[in-house]
């Protein structure tokens, strides 16, 4: 009640302020509030366009089209729960098995992060067969491949799980979950 | 706390002409949580560093036990049935900052077609307990970090997508995954060689 009183005040100061002005006045006082609102905008400009810089150097220093993940199922409790952040590095080491690598299955977009149980590497490097598994799963993935896929290759792993902040992660998966959340979020750091 | 003045800010006009608006309910949440975030995020890259200084040097002794069969697998493959011993005391490898251990065996051998082949045959996931007086001998076997397991089924199938199982030369790997509460997780093995399969 006090906020709606104090409001209707300063509403009332700010007519009697305008009324007492002359036009070339309030011409300079919208001008100063249009340049208050480029600043500002100006400031959120800055700060995109910084996290954009930001990502994409991270992708390019992990040599990972993806370098941060949320977890987003239970598969891999009680190591990871759904809302964690993962750190990802590709890095040129082979794939070896206990490793927790992200993939994707050919035409399905959403990355899974499950760790490597069997891995046949050819003779001369060409080819590697990976088979993963999902530590809470009891079975391995071969039931989540595409049909007749039995195994991984190089070209499905996107990176190897090497870092881990715990429950970071969830604003993104309520943002998923609850779209109307991420229209608020955004107008309220649009407003900042 | 929600007055008209603490929500849209306290107008200053500076003695340049600048228009400062400063003391809101936005700049003051703005400022706690960027505080709050810069001083988590010192606080984990520490927590993780006193990771770097653990050293721990776990006993392990791992054979294989008994090879029961060795048979073709659908047409191309083969597959074999082992069991094994292993003893291995992890307990000191745990840190304030460990969540949690995951522990595997995996046989590694190589056959003219693959350079490398990892088959991981058991695997363990153990967590931190909390701190107690050290256990008598017999209780011993309540905590996961110390494995004793005799003549043990393998979990997973061994399975060799081709034919050179016959006479060959496997490793027996126990492997380490380190997962902290926060920051980086690292990886420790012992390699003990397991001898021929028939």
């Amino acid at each position: 009640m006090e906020a709606i009183r104090d409001a209707m005040e300063s509403v009332k100061d700010m007519y009697r302020d305008l009324r007492r002005m002359n036009v070339r006045q309030m011409m300079s006082q919208g001008v100063q509030l249009g340049k208050r609102q480029e600043a500002a905008l100006e400031r959120n400009r800055l700060i995109v366009t910084s996290a954009l810089m930001i990502w994409k150097s991270l992708m390019l220093v992990t040599g990972s089209e993806s370098p941060v993940v949320v977890v987003l199922s239970g598969s891999m409790e009680p190591g990871f729960y759904r809302g964690d952040i993962l750190f990802l590095n590709m890095g040129k080491a082979p794939i070896r098995t206990g490793e927790i690598v992200v993939f994707n299955l050919d035409g399905r977009d959403i990355p899974i992060v499950h760790r490597v149980i069997k891995v046949h590497e050819r003779t001369n490097g060409t080819h590697i067969d990976i088979l993963t598994k999902g530590d809470n799963n009891y079975g391995d993935d071969r039931a989540l491949y595409n049909k007749g896929q039995e195994w991984l290759h190089q070209q499905h792993i996107m990176g190897r799980a090497v870092g881990f902040l715990p429950k970071v992660g969830m604003v993104t998966i309520l943002m998923n979950d609850y779209p109307y959340l991420k229209y608020a979020l955004i107008s309220v750091l649009g407003l900042l | 706390m929600f007055s008209a003045k603490a929500v849209y800010g306290n107008s200053a006009r500076l003695r340049d002409g600048k228009v400062q608006t400063m003391h809101s309910i936005w700049h003051r949440a703005n400022s706690s949580l960027t505080f709050f975030g810069t001083v988590a995020a010192v606080l984990c890259l520490l927590t993780t560093g006193t990771d770097f200084f653990h050293e721990s040097n776990p006993s392990v002794s791992l054979k294989l036990h008994d090879v029961r069969r060795l048979v073709q697998h659908h047409g191309s493959k083969e597959h074999a049935v082992v069991t094994f011993d292993l003893d291995a005391d992890l307990r000191d490898v745990f840190s304030w900052n460990t969540k949690q251990l995951f522990a595997f065996v995996q046989a590694e051998y190589e056959t003219p077609e693959n350079r490398i082949n990892q088959v991981v045959l058991w695997d363990s996931i153990i967590q931190q307990k909390p701190p107690r007086p050290p256990p008598p001998p017999l209780l011993r076997r309540g905590d996961k970090a110390y494995i004793r397991l005799n003549a043990h089924k393998t979990k997973y199938a061994f399975i060799e997508p081709g034919r050179y199982l016959r006479n060959r030369e496997v490793n027996l790997t126990l492997v380490w995954c380190v997962m902290p509460r926060v920051g980086a997780m690292y990886t420790q093995q012992r390699v003990l060689p397991a001898g021929k399969l028939p």
